[in-house]
């Protein structure tokens, strides 16, 4: 079959948008059909809007920012949409100013060169002419704020304590939930570091839909709306999650028909799997899917949105491990977290 | 008559590593189905075995969770999934969303 001819059995579908035939679909097929332009537009507008309706950026003293590159597809992706908005010269352009944070988060010294050769690459194809700074995950065990060097992989030289501290958690489930929040304790220090307050991460649908039922399963319901939708404010830092309308179907595709997919950064690893909460829910979701009850993420997320906290912490009070509101010095789960870590490296972390 | 039709086999998104080389041109049987494809891939492309579960379910029947599947640039779901006959010239593409690091 004649590529440029090509029928499709589509039972007459066309796109939603226009009259074309139908090539994609968003994440529920029966949904709704798009032809490739189209299918592409709407993933960008999923992007864009979920920036323009929250405001961030009304402030044009307070446009820096630092975009998390993690090498995951969603990762490239939004490097790409951040190229892209600034290169626009009409008024859809972006308007932010970007710093490229790489946040590399493998151990082993092969593999952390391998990442930083890619880097250079992806350097060239992808916003050349803003910084860029490379930091390893570890750098949340810093107890003091540091100058970053734009030269080498920072934060190295914390590894072994950041290991030392997840082995010290006994717990599979807590131990997954500590490195979520030793992410984000770590793009904050970096935050304050470089005085950038805005941090927008690769966050996509899939993962924060999980992280939803996650948090569920470790009793933070009551506080789900900051940590899966686009906002999430902490005092002199603020979380952005622009992709979380956009599911990882979405990504790759759009990554695939864009040719982006070539920027991101593949590290071969082993299949082995601890059974914890994650895991268990990463298996139902699928599950679900595989019997195709694609929305189910959305479902739980557009759900997750609405759901604040009315009771604790309503002076203004935080959690110090995980941020989420909370009356006590620790919430429920980050006490129960660290009753499960001996040794006392996870104590720098607590006020 | 030849029995045999060409077609280009693409893998992308982290699927290329699994096998010998990010696009082919191979020979299928004719009348082949996207199922077969999937047996000829196992049967003929896959390089990293132990990683196999990553691309294909454990009989080759269906591709793995999280591995999206399109023929010339059309999302199988819109065609007949597993039961679309594959012709001459077609570029059978594999988009893993499943990332390796």
């Amino acid at each position: 079959m004649n590529f440029n001819e090509f029928v499709t059995d589509l039972d007459g579908k066309r796109c939603v948008k226009c009259e074309k035939d139908a090539k994609f679909t968003g994440v529920d097929p029966k949904k709704a059909w798009y032809c490739q332009e189209c299918f592409i537009q709407m993933v960008r507008n999923k992007f864009r809007s979920a920036l323009s309706k929250k405001k961030i950026y009304k402030d044009a003293d307070a446009r820096e920012t630092l975009i998390v590159f993690d090498g995951t597809p969603s990762g490239a992706f939004l490097l790409h949409q951040i190229d892209d908005a600034l290169k626009q010269i009409t008024y859809k352009r972006l308007m932010v100013k970007p710093t490229v944070l790489v946040l590399v988060s493998v151990t082993d010294p092969e593999k952390i060169q391998h990442v930083m050769d890619r880097v250079q690459d992806i350097k060239t194809a992808l916003l050349e002419n803003v910084d860029w700074i490379i930091a390893h995950v570890a750098c949340c065990m810093y107890t003091e704020v540091k100058d970053f060097d734009n030269t080498k992989c920072n934060g190295t030289e914390k590894i072994p304590e950041y290991i030392e501290m997840l082995s010290a958690c006994t717990v599979p489930t807590y131990r997954e939930e500590l490195k979520r929040i030793m992410r984000e304790k770590c793009l904050q220090k970096i935050s304050e570091a470089l005085h950038i307050s805005k941090c927008m991460v690769p966050d996509d649908a899939d993962i924060l839909g999980r992280l939803a039922i996650d948090q569920l399963c470790l009793g933070r319901g009551g506080s789900l709306s900051p940590i899966v939708t686009v906002l999430d404010k902490r005092n002199n830092f603020m979380l952005i999650r622009p992709l979380c309308d956009v599911s990882k179907k979405e990504v790759v595709i759009y990554n695939y028909l864009c040719g982006i997919d070539k920027h991101c950064i593949q590290i071969a690893g082993t299949n082995s799997e601890v059974k914890s909460v994650q895991s268990l829910t990463d298996s139902f979701i699928r599950t679900l899917e595989d019997e195709k009850f694609y929305s189910t993420i959305n479902t739980v997320l557009s759900t997750a949105s609405k759901i604040h906290n009315t009771t604790s912490g309503k002076d203004g009070s935080h959690c110090s491990l995980c941020f989420i509101e909370s009356a006590d010095d620790l919430c429920a789960t980050c006490l129960a977290i660290r009753k499960t870590c001996t040794g006392d490296l996870i104590n720098r972390f607590i006020q | 008559m030849s029995n045999t039709i060409p077609v280009t086999i693409d893998f992308s998104g982290g699927a290329e590593f699994l096998v010998k080389a990010k696009a082919q041109k191979v020979q299928i049987p004719a009348d082949s189905t996207l199922r077969d494809v999937l047996k000829f891939v196992r049967d003929n492309l896959v390089t990293d075995v132990n990683r196999i579960n990553m691309l294909l379910n454990d009989d080759a029947s269906e591709v793995a969770h999280g591995v999206i599947t399109l023929i010339n640039d059309t999302d199988t779901g819109l065609l007949s999934e597993y039961d679309t006959v594959i012709e001459a010239g077609d570029t059978i593409t594999f988009v893993s969303t499943l990332h390796g690091g």
